[in-house]
């Protein structure tokens, strides 16, 4: 079977979904195909767009902060390249601060009025909170999820659910108070308590989705102020915070029920997968997508292309027992890395799977025959990251990726997402802000080559 | 008060050293165990866990009669950590036949007393059968039994035995000085890793079980001991890939094997002489390809499964020089360093896994005889712990409302103990939360452990529990266990978090090596929670890189 | 010893062990779960997690990293195994597409094989059907009573009867598969009705026998396997170019076992033969709204063709649906999610398929449908159940059905 389209998006992200938003809203067909869902759907909440540099440990106190240091430091990050089309417009970074800031407006509007509706700039981080207790800098939040305002006499509560071992409250608790005294900035009350809520009769084994869908449920939220009420008294809590599971379709709704009752500001965590909120933001977008019309073929997987010229003019894909070749004017590739599979690795080095584009490294050199352990450093969890993974692939101005001679792959092949090299999103915490900046920018250039015909 | 005499100092909590201590309290001596770091944390934490009939010393009868004897005295004493794997030697050229042939009679003469059947050969087609990752290309195989222990459970039960029996176990106790007096040991200074204390212990008698670092012990006596190190690197495999195990010829003629253990399969192993930090090693690209380019002849699409990890371990062989690893004895030898003007230290030298019930036999009947103390071994006889009874896992889970093969891995591991772990949900029913969801290993299995068996960080709990060592390396339960240790030993929240860094510091030892495939996004997903999630890059300043993390 | 003995002495060991070789055909299965990074996504997702809790199911990740690691052990999981409903949503979601739904099938042949005690008591009577009739309901006794409840059914729904075509040199066979053969008989004759209007040159089986799915759910490998056997022998013996059913799991089982053992004869379900071989032109203008009026309709995604075959197989039958006059379409939101009728949990444990079932019969009741549209006759007795228990008159009608109602009769 055939299909045509202006624009196919292969992988069904962040950096996809942007891009078929961003072609859609240009007026251009749109179809993605998506093999499974990936690192988007696993992700806290926050949308990073810049935290720290690599290496460095003071966090940028602004994404336009972090957009001007490395615009200014590394000429092969994405965001550098979002900004090379400086010379008429003024300087690299304020075109990508432009690019980037564009891309922002565009999410929250996309996101507006969803259960994913996102809050945040780019002139100030914020400061999250994790299930861990830690912190971390980050641009933008889902609404539930922004620490509130507190001062000194605030006394801030770390709820737990009994049974489920992905948040425990007590650690949490002492973690973030631990982390306010160093830094000597409010609340300075930090209590911790476990309620118990099982939505399956068992306080054992409960799984955060479990609890997000009970709290969807009429009277489920009423039932969790109800049990939260007593702890709220005997430690005197103004605030309260909660792993990510104020439900998956009213969770904005379900706080301000909380709130009402308990009279108390409720807020979220970051969350480690199996994510609520990765799942909140995936299924906004995907809605989001069906209201402009755009098709997601859900387990299609691209397996080969072809080529006429220096253009991409088939993209066969394959599903369960059927398969499917689809006819586009234009490409976008957001296949991801590991996760998503857009970058694979063996023994032998790395590879873009399906256009077999050259693999490099966070400087663009190149990783052939590379093995991953050279790649990586001694020490798991390190300031200056792994190279391996800012490895991908390199791109042009337009994002359109590169072969090994330098040159353009196709001139209709766009890229975006973690597919692309040069940004070490783990440290640099910039992983979702590169891929929907990306993903914007790669939709409209392809919406925007479709015109140029 | 303190107690500061024994009887008897052991040092080393191996296989043998816990061994030691458990033929020592059983004989009725005041014992002290002293282990550096934790129980089974060296030599014996990297082995395939193989209770070997003795197949690669089929020159040497006397000892292929002893680890024969010793299998049968394993499945006496803890047959609730031990399975059976069936093996196969898949032949294919002739010449691999006659080698198997001498093999194949020497195993076979001592099969029925280890209720095995005698070595079988079988057809092609019949081995492909039973395995079909097998080289269709095959003439023959060669098809025979060994059984595997859990090496963690057996040195900590052992250990646990020895407390049992009235013995005194100290791990992170680092013996520093051997105390001498007119020829003699008087005792030991240690220094406490846990609260930084020295003290010194007494003791006329110092068994020294410190595997590849027995020389370093003895010479702290000034007493020369002569070991040659040599290291063996494993490959781990996520899930039983095979169903029987699979012997065959490395590229130098070596023989490797594929093992299937608990719920991994071992590519095992190399030997290569080392003059190393045993705890800096880490295994080699060489290694890992030395193993997978000789185990592909036979199984093809080997290199294809996902590799977790690896590890690397040291064997303390007898100092026997100028022939290949694989001549060496693999006998052992205690050495009675009174020949060298220290009178009380007997040091190991040598040995195998299955041995150790044995060299500890020996050694005791040597520290009784100085002693002047009549006392018959019984550590053939009496059960480890655990070991008493037979456990009923359908009738368990039905009780508990817990899942079969949550009571099931919880019994391969902990026998009758199983009853005591699942019954302390009663008053806390939370605790049947899976924590580690690979193995999977239950709240109150890590509790239990805590309270029970001196675990000090979660890489002590990894050897008790298997937490961690599943596909997904720790992945998803590092940072609840450590929440639950946090709880338990009332750890500040900064030792906590460095406690959770330094056993994703472990698990990347392992991890690193043989990155590729599947790993890489396993990788992916831990720097993303620990690093983009948690911050803990940021968060963690104080954080000590161990001696394998030194930046080049 | 000799060889063929040491060769039973080590089978019987691997026995004891619990360990049952996988068959080449397994392998791809087996090495696709290896790909699992234990990110729990699937949880999020499973609908049997979603009904009963991840204590009691503990989902499909649990069965990627932790049930499937150890053949020996495969026993252990019945617990869990059986409440599976096959319908592959994990694997849809999964970033590394890990193959949940068939290693489920691996696991439960070799439990079955191994350890008969431990499968649920109440997928015997599927088992005995099977061998005994080779088909998965019990054949009627009296096949006059039969043929009055086919006619029943005809006349109750506006179907006109047409013979059974059983002939040499057909193109297409028609396999309206077990439940059409002996319960829902109005799907199968709708089938006939249809082929026969479009003039195809088709054939049924003259002796019809199961695809072997049911057996394949529940563990008995063997008779599944000799029943797929059997269906090959049949259709290389008939010589058709195509094969055609009505049948969501028929469709996705006879692609499983015409890819395995190599047929070379593709096969289709009716939405998409009708889409790509008659051609939509020509399906609208041989159709008729049934009513003045229009009449509402929400559909069902069955598992067995969307997860199993092709999410393209649904937008054929939209594309159908939409060729009818008359018809409204109305989305529920939940179209695709899992009736409970698969992987045979409703046959032993019929509050975890009611429970998955809730979600759909609450999001088609949500809806102003007046009539749930399915593509198959399972889904249609499943959906049709739930909506009765619910209190719910929303009528539920097999897609063939719907398209045979509205054909324009010369």
């Amino acid at each position: 079977m055939e299909l045509e389209t202006d624009v196919l998006v292969i992988g069904g992200g962040m950096a996809g979904l942007a891009a078929a938003c961003s072609a859609a809203d240009a007026g251009a067909s749109v179809i993605v195909v998506r093999k499974g869902h990936g690192a988007t759907a696993d992700s806290s909440g926050a949308i990073d767009i810049a935290g720290y540099l690599p290496g460095g440990n003071t966090p940028f106190q602004s994404g336009r902060e972090g957009l001007r240091a490395i615009t200014g430091l590394f000429p092969y990050h994405p965001y550098s390249v979002l900004g090379q089309e400086s010379t008429e417009t003024g300087s690299q970074f304020e075109k990508a601060l432009e690019r980037v800031e564009h891309s922002v407006n565009m999410l929250k509007k996309w996101l507006s009025g969803t259960p994913a509706e996102t809050i945040g700039s780019l002139e100030r981080n914020i400061s999250a909170v994790t299930v861990l207790g830690t912190s971390k800098p980050t641009s933008l939040l889902q609404k539930t999820m922004l620490p509130p305002d507190w001062d000194d006499d605030s006394i801030l509560l770390f709820e737990g659910f009994a049974g489920n071992p992905d948040f425990n409250a007590v650690l949490a608790a002492k973690t973030f108070m631990a982390e306010r005294a160093r830094v000597g900035e409010p609340p300075k009350k930090i209590a911790d308590s476990e309620l118990t809520l099982s939505p399956f009769g068992k306080p054992y084994n409960v799984s955060p989705v479990e609890i997000a869908r009970h709290l969807d449920h009429p009277g489920g939220t009423a039932f969790l102020a109800d049990s939260l009420s007593k702890d709220v008294e005997r430690t005197g809590a103004t605030h309260i915070a909660l792993p990510p599971i104020l439900g998956l379709k009213t969770p904005a709704e379900n706080r301000r029920i909380l709130e009402d009752r308990l009279d108390v500001q409720v807020f979220e965590l970051l969350s480690f997968p199996p994510s609520v909120p990765g799942l909140r933001l995936l299924r906004s977008l995907d809605n989001t997508l069906a209201g402009l019309d755009v098709r997601i073929l859900e387990a299609h997987e691209a397996m080969n292309y072809e080529q006429s010229g220096n253009r991409i003019v088939r993209v066969q894909c394959k599903t369960h027992h059927r398969s499917l070749d689809i006819l586009p004017d234009s490409v976008i590739l957001a296949s991801g890395k590991f996760i998503g599979g857009g970058i694979t690795g063996s023994e032998n080095g790395l590879s873009e799977r399906l256009f077999g584009l050259p693999v490099v490294s966070e400087d663009w050199t190149s990783t052939d025959g590379i093995r991953p352990q050279r790649l990586t450093r001694p020490i798991s969890i390190n300031s200056r990251g792994h190279a391996l993974f800012a490895c991908g692939v390199a791109v042009d101005m337009h994002l359109r990726p590169l072969d090994g001679s330098g040159n353009t792959f196709a001139e209709n092949l766009f890229s975006a997402g973690s597919v692309l090299a040069g940004y070490n999103y783990p440290v640099e915490k910039s992983g979702l802000g590169v891929a929907l900046a990306t993903g914007v920018f790669a939709g409209t250039n392809a919406a925007h080559a479709l015109q140029e015909e | 008060m303190t107690k500061t005499d024994y009887d008897v100092i052991v040092i080393g909590g191996g296989s043998t050293g816990t061994a030691v201590a458990r033929d020592c309290a059983m004989r009725g001596l005041s014992t002290l165990l002293l282990e550096r770091d934790d129980i089974a944390s060296a030599t014996v934490g990297t082995c395939a866990g193989m209770i070997s009939s003795g197949l690669k010393y089929m020159e040497e009868p006397d000892i292929v009669d002893m680890c024969s004897a010793e299998v049968v005295h394993f499945n006496h004493i803890a047959r609730h950590i031990i399975a059976k794997d069936p093996i196969l030697t898949p032949m294919l050229e002739m010449s691999d036949l006659s080698t198997g042939g001498n093999f194949a009679e020497e195993y076979s003469k001592r099969a029925a007393e280890r209720d095995v059947p005698p070595v079988l050969f079988l057809t092609p087609e019949d081995s492909l059968e039973i395995e079909p990752m097998l080289n269709p290309e095959i003439i023959a195989s060669m098809y025979f039994e060994e059984f595997f222990i859990d090496p963690f459970r057996l040195c900590l039960l052992q250990a646990l035995d020895a407390q049992r029996h009235g013995a005194d176990v100290k791990t992170y106790t680092e013996v520093t000085d051997i105390l001498l007096e007119k020829g003699a040991v008087r005792g030991v200074k240690v220094f406490d890793r846990t609260t930084g204390e020295t003290s010194e212990f007494i003791s006329s008698t110092i068994v020294n079980a410190t595997g590849p670092w027995a020389h370093k012990i003895a010479a702290l006596a000034e007493a020369p001991l002569e070991l040659r190190l040599n290291k063996g690197a494993h490959v781990i495999l996520d899930r039983r890939v095979v169903n029987v195990g699979i012997v065959t010829k490395a590229v130098d003629g070596r023989m490797i094997y594929l093992f299937p253990h608990e719920n991994t399969v071992l590519l095992g192993t190399t030997a290569l002489d080392t003059w190393e930090d045993p705890d800096t090693l880490t295994a080699s690209h060489d290694e890992i390809e030395y193993l997978i380019k000789s185990m592909e002849w036979v199984v093809p699409s080997i290199r294809d499964a996902r590799i977790i990890r690896t590890m690397e371990g040291v064997r303390p062989l007898i100092a026997t020089w100028k022939v290949p690893e694989d001549d060496v004895t693999r006998g052992y030898e205690i050495v009675d360093h009174k020949t060298d003007g220290v009178a009380g230290l007997f040091s190991f030298t040598g040995g195998k896994l299955v041995m150790c019930r044995h060299m500890a036999e020996a050694v005791t009947d040597l520290v009784c005889e100085k002693l002047g103390i009549e006392s018959e071994c019984r550590t053939d006889k009496e059960p480890l712990p655990g070991n008493e009874d037979d456990v009923d896992v359908l009738a368990l889970a039905e009780e508990y409302g817990i899942s079969q093969h949550t009571v099931e891995r919880m019994r391969a591991r902990r026998g009758t103990e199983t009853r005591d772990i699942l019954a302390l949900t009663r008053d806390h029913p939370s605790w049947k939360s899976t924590i580690c969801t690979c193995e999977p290993v239950i709240e109150a299995e890590v509790r239990y452990s805590l309270r029970n068996e001196f675990p000090q960080t979660i890489n002590d709990l990894r050897r008790r529990l298997r937490v961690g060592t599943g596909p997904c390396q720790g992945t998803f339960c590092t940072y609840k266990v450590a929440a639950i240790l946090a709880e338990e030993k009332e750890l500040d929240s900064s030792v906590a978090n460095l406690e959770l860094l330094n056993y994703l510091a472990e698990r990347w030892k392992g991890k690193r090596p043989s990155m590729r495939g599947q790993q890489l996004a396993q990788e992916e997903v831990v720097q993303g929670l620990y690093a983009c999630v948690a911050n803990l890059d940021r968060v963690v300043v104080n954080y000590e890189p161990g001696p394998w993390e030194e930046d080049a | 010893m000799s060889e063929e003995e040491a060769y039973e002495f080590v089978k019987g060991t691997l026995e004891e062990e619990g360990i049952v070789p996988f068959h080449d055909d397994e392998l791809e299965t087996v090495k696709s779960i290896e790909n699992c990074i234990n990110c729990g996504l699937c949880i999020n997702h499973c609908p049997v997690v979603a009904s009963v809790g991840l204590d009691r199911f503990s989902g499909p990740r649990s069965i990627a990293v932790q049930l499937t690691r150890s053949p020996p052990e495969y026993w252990a999981t019945a617990d869990t195994i059986y409440l599976c409903t096959g319908c592959g949503t994990c694997r849809e979601v999964c970033p590394k597409n890990v193959d949940i739904p068939e290693i489920v099938n691996i696991v439960r042949a070799r439990i079955f094989k191994t350890r008969r005690d431990l499968v649920p008591k109440g997928l015997f009577g599927v088992h005995e059907t099977l061998t005994d009739y080779r088909t998965a309901f019990e054949p009627w006794d009296d096949v006059e009573e039969k043929e009055a409840s086919r006619d029943m059914r005809i006349e109750r729904l506006g179907l006109k009867f047409v013979p059974d075509r059983i002939k040499d040199e057909a193109d297409v066979l028609f396999y309206p598969g077990c439940q059409a053969e002996e319960r829902a008989q109005e799907v199968r004759e709708a089938g006939k009705m249809i082929l026969e209007h479009f003039g195809i040159n088709y054939t049924l089986l003259e002796e019809f026998n199961c695809c072997g799915l049911p057996a394949r759910l529940m563990g008995d490998d063997e008779t599944a396997r000799s029943l797929a056997a059997d269906l090959r022998r049949k259709v290389k013996a008939l010589g058709v170019s195509q094969v055609v059913t009505t049948c969501a799991g028929c469709t996705s089982s006879l692609n499983d076992i015409a890819r395995r053992d190599e047929w070379g004869v593709p096969v289709y379900h009716m939405v998409e033969y009708l889409v790509h071989e008659v051609g939509l032109d020509g399906v609208r203008s041989a159709l008729k709204a049934r009513s003045d009026g229009v009449l509402k309709v929400t559909v069902h995604d069955p598992c067995h063709l969307i997860r199993h075959t092709s999410r393209q197989t649904m937008q054929d039958a939209l594309a159908l649906l939409d060729a009818v006059p008359g018809v409204e379409i109305v989305p529920s939101g939940v179209s695709d999610s899992c009736c409970g009728g698969g992987g045979l949990v409703a046959y032993h444990a019929k509050d975890v398929a009611s429970a998955v079932t809730q979600e759909n019969v609450g999001g088609i009741t949500h809806t102003e449908a007046e009539r749930v549209v399915t593509p198959c006759p399972l889904c249609t007795a499943q959906i049709e159940a739930s909506l009765f228990r619910d209190g719910s008159s929303i009528e539920v009608d097999d897609l063939s059905v719907f398209i045979a109602q509205r054909l324009v009769m010369e």
